[in-house]
């Protein structure tokens, strides 16, 4: 967490804030004059949410930008409530939906940025806060403790969480229920593919750079696209393991390996994203999920 | 009378332990016993290079000779007391013996050895993995694939050791693939190992059959017995402690060959090891635990202490490397930041890089021009200024943290260089200037008729990690910089010895020169130049003299000791060698013995 000083307040830290609310600096300036500040790009994120500045001043000005609306909304799973960062287009529905699922730090701005592009090309976008039930991204006390925290959430139970945000979304009046589809990064990554394992009428499933579950292939219904990055060794060395589960089960895979990239490329907050594969794998991400 | 003269100018240099210490002392030794025998088998042939061990009851140290050519050994003097003594070597069982010294000059004791049917326990990994058959395509083909997955975390002979059917082989595997380098629990979400994970299904097959229920193709052929100058070196083995009780000892620790490598399920953790100028040796400890982030071994005594830097939730950091400069100063990466101990204050510190820099890893040396400590990072090295506490980064020219360092080393120009061991490429950078340059590595040749085109897809798709690795890789694993202009670097995988110019970056590849996978980890260069390596699947020091290109090895007398380091104690003459030992959780000295200062030893006192 940042210092602070004897008013409780980090003067570097209000001023970036500042600058950015008043529109001379943009959101990737404020993430990364956030990131010097805080020492560290988790916990520049974490203070965002912490603060609530991510869902308020930041989620209201980039959406106004994107001409889309946001919302922070609860839905139930099992005896839980699943917090989610809710985007639309603001032209009328039935619009296609994507669960757009978190790395491994929690709902943050760089996922909530990636719900409102959703949200600008015509999806209604549902980022749901997978720490909901340890208390939500914002009550992590630090980098380590929400490392700490999503290491022990149930691998099964997240997808739970995950098929009941599917539910929320096939319910949702703005939402072509036949059109819900799931794209997760790194950690999410993983968890993208899973459910296509779980939930048969998921329409379809993108990985950003994330591991492939170990069965269930059978059960897949939805294409599935994944994006990984060549140098990312262990994640993108099972891709061939996968097309080959894949192609066994009769199922639709493409992968793409980005040259002279490393995992995280499309995290544009984070000190690995590289603007050309980002960008390239956005515009093959759009095109998938509309075929 | 000038015999006697003569004698007794032997005895003025010959060495004894006094407390677990050999020193070169003027004295007569006539305050130890020279314990000495022979060791022939049950039919009467003398057996040269037996291991015979001596450990005196109450003690934390056992010392170690080998038998001669004529099946004599002789310890150099041991101090009052009784001890448990035993002799082995491969093909005969472990022979027992306890004797009481009580000061008498010399005490012999002689063994009869029994031989044993089935000594396979008693092998190195370098022997097992020698063992495995090459008599088809198939089978040299599926011997590398073994080697390349299933031997880079732990030595071939833990894995071997046991036999199971294909299926139980298969769920080893599925485990092993997942499973986290420090025994962490496999997850359904983590990515295995991608080769193992593609070679699985013939891995487990393979295994099924060398070491399955059935008949197996395995042919054992034990390799030399140390003789000549291996065989008249002392080894002294110093116990660690348990991290998590400071006055608990492993008890599988790999001084009975025939129980084959141990279980690192005990206790682990002695990595790096150095020494220090009043002799004291100080441990790097890569265990989590909550009593030390490193120790001080006195050999002297076998007393360990602990030093800690306090971590999270009680833990203390946890190390991995360890240095010492000039000035007596101990540099230790901790929790990824770097660690100091003055070793004679005790005075600890801890520094931490600076957010915006990558954490410190787990290797460290000391820049001989400048002073700077060099370490390593997943994305290239950090230059520590002392004078300054200021920080420096080097990062690694290509793949940025994907590279992700392990060894590093200082040349005589005050370069410092890491080792991207996944490929095969060498960082460099100049702590003066700032400048950093890169040296690839030739990649491996001559294996392809023990690749399918199948296979080479696979490898040109998914390529190398450290520990699981395609077959042309070279695999810099550590280094160490000597005085005339080179680095020396241990190539694992390649099974060799690189030496690179430091001013041209010419690369000379010295390939070692015997059988087996002995797995080249470390090198460290003695004052003399020489470079000494430990082989980890071998149990064994190794020397490599540049200007005869000669290998000479010393085997030790533990097995599964899974060394990961080797250092020089270059404060003594003739120097000494230390090796650590983490499976077996103990830290070897080596001491050498002239052929002069064994014959004092043997003869008998006036």
């Amino acid at each position: 967490m940042p210092e602070m000083d004897a008013t409780g307040r980090n003067p570097q830290i209000q001023e970036t804030v500042d600058r950015y609310r008043s529109g001379s600096i943009t959101r990737r300036d404020l993430l990364r004059s956030l990131i010097a500040a805080t020492g560290s790009y988790t916990a520049a994120h974490l203070f965002l949410e912490s603060s609530g500045l991510a869902a308020t001043l930041i989620s209201q000005t980039e959406s106004a930008a994107a001409n889309v609306t946001a919302e922070t909304v609860r839905y139930p799973s099992g005896n839980a409530q699943v917090e989610g960062y809710l985007v639309k287009p603001k032209s009328p529905g039935p619009h296609p939906a994507v669960l757009v699922i978190h790395e491994n730090r929690g709902l943050n701005e760089h996922i909530r940025d990636v719900a409102r592009r959703f949200a600008a090309e015509g999806f209604v976008a549902l980022g749901p806060d997978l720490l909901s039930r340890a208390g939500g991204t914002a009550q992590m006390k630090s980098e380590q403790a929400a490392t700490e925290v999503i290491g022990r959430l149930p691998l099964y139970g997240v997808i739970d969480d995950l098929k009941a945000g599917v539910g929320f979304l096939e319910k949702h009046p703005d939402v072509d229920s036949k059109r819900v589809c799931s794209v997760g990064f790194c950690w999410g990554g993983w968890r993208s593919f899973t459910l296509a394992t779980a939930v048969p009428q998921l329409y379809r499933a993108v990985v950003f750079y994330g591991s492939s579950p170990p069965s269930g292939y059978e059960n897949i219904q939805a294409p599935v696209l994944a994006h990984y990055a060549q140098w990312d060794y262990q994640i993108t060395g099972n891709a061939l393991w996968t097309a080959d589960r894949m192609k066994q089960a009769g199922k639709k895979y493409q992968y793409y390996v980005y040259p002279e990239s490393e995992h995280a490329f499309f995290n544009d907050t984070g000190n690995r994203h590289n603007p050309a594969a980002a960008k390239l794998a956005w515009t093959r991400t759009l095109e998938f999920l509309r075929s | 009378m000038s015999s006697l003269r003569l004698r007794v100018g032997f005895i003025a240099v010959a060495m004894t332990v006094t407390g677990g210490a050999l020193l070169l002392q003027a004295a007569p030794a006539t305050d130890g016993t020279a314990l000495k025998g022979n060791i022939q088998s049950a039919s009467g042939q003398s057996l040269e290079g037996v291991a015979v061990s001596a450990r005196e009851d109450g003690k934390t140290y056992t010392t170690s000779v080998f038998t001669d050519e004529q099946g004599a050994y002789s310890f150099p003097a041991l101090e009052k007391g009784r001890y448990r003594v035993w002799a082995q070597t491969v093909g005969f069982q472990t022979a027992r013996a306890e004797v009481n010294l009580e000061g008498d000059p010399a005490l012999r004791h002689d063994f009869k050895l029994q031989t044993l049917a089935d000594f396979s326990k008693q092998l190195t990994g370098t022997e097992w993995f020698a063992s495995l058959p090459e008599d088809t395509a198939e089978n040299r083909r599926m011997k590398l694939i073994f080697r390349d997955n299933c031997t880079g975390c732990h030595t071939p002979n833990f894995v071997l050791q046991n036999r199971f059917d294909q299926a139980g082989w298969r769920k080893i595997i599925d485990v092993m693939e997942t499973v986290g380098i420090y025994g962490d629990p496999p997850r359904a979400d983590r990515a295995p190992v991608p080769l193992v994970r593609e070679f699985k299904d013939e891995l487990a097959a393979y295994l099924g059959k060398v070491r399955g229920p059935g008949p197996s193709p395995m042919k054992w052929n034990p390799f030399p017995r140390p003789r000549g100058e291996a065989a008249q070196a002392v080894i002294t083995e110093y116990d660690y402690t348990s991290s998590s009780n400071p006055s608990e000892y492993v008890t599988s620790d790999g001084s009975d060959w025939m129980e084959g490598p141990p279980s690192a399920y005990e206790a682990r953790g002695v990595h790096d090891v150095e020494v220090d100028s009043n002799g004291f040796v100080w441990i790097a400890d890569s265990q989590a635990n909550p009593v030390r982030t490193v120790a001080r071994l006195d050999p002297r005594t076998g007393e360990i202490k602990n030093f800690k830097l306090p971590g999270d939730y009680g833990m203390a950091k946890r190390s991995h490397g360890i240095v010492i400069d000039p000035k007596g100063i101990a540099w230790f990466n901790a929790d990824g930041g770097l660690g100091k101990i003055d070793t004679k204050t005790e005075k600890m510190e801890w520094f931490n890089p600076p957010k915006d820099m990558t954490r410190a890893a787990g290797t460290l040396d000391v820049d001989p021009v400048g002073g700077g400590i060099c370490i390593s990072t997943d994305a290239g090295a950090l230059k520590f200024d002392p004078a300054t506490d200021k920080f420096t980064e080097f990062k690694s020219k290509s793949r940025g943290v994907t590279g992700r360092t392990y060894g590093v080393a200082t040349d005589a120009d005050g370069n410092c260089w890491w080792a991207q061991m996944n490929y095969d490429k060498l960082g460099v950078g100049n702590f003066r200037t700032g400048e950093i340059t890169e040296v690839a590595l030739q990649p491996v040749s001559g294996l392809d008729d023990r690749i399918t085109e199948r296979d080479r897809s696979l490898y040109k798709f998914i390529g190398s990690d450290w520990n699981s690795a395609t077959p042309w890789q070279q695999a810099p694993r550590r280094l160490g910089g000597d005085k005339n202009g080179n680095v020396w670097v241990a190539l694992w995988w390649g099974n060799a010895l690189a030496k690179i110019d430091i001013r041209s970056h010419k690369a000379t590849y010295y390939r070692y020169p015997g059988p087996g996978f002995p797995g080249v980890y470390d090198t460290a260069i003695d004052r003399n130049g020489m470079v000494w390596m430990n082989l980890m699947n071998a149990d064994t020091a190794a020397r490599f003299d540049p200007k005869t290109e000669k290998w000479t090895e010393f085997p030790l007398p533990s097995h599964g000791m899974e060394s990961r380091f080797i250092a020089v104690d270059n404060h003594k003459d003739p120097v000494e060698v230390w090796v650590p030992s983490w499976r077996t959780h103990k830290v070897a000295r080596i001491q050498f013995r002239t052929q002069e200062q064994l014959r004092a030893q043997s003869e008998p006192r006036p």
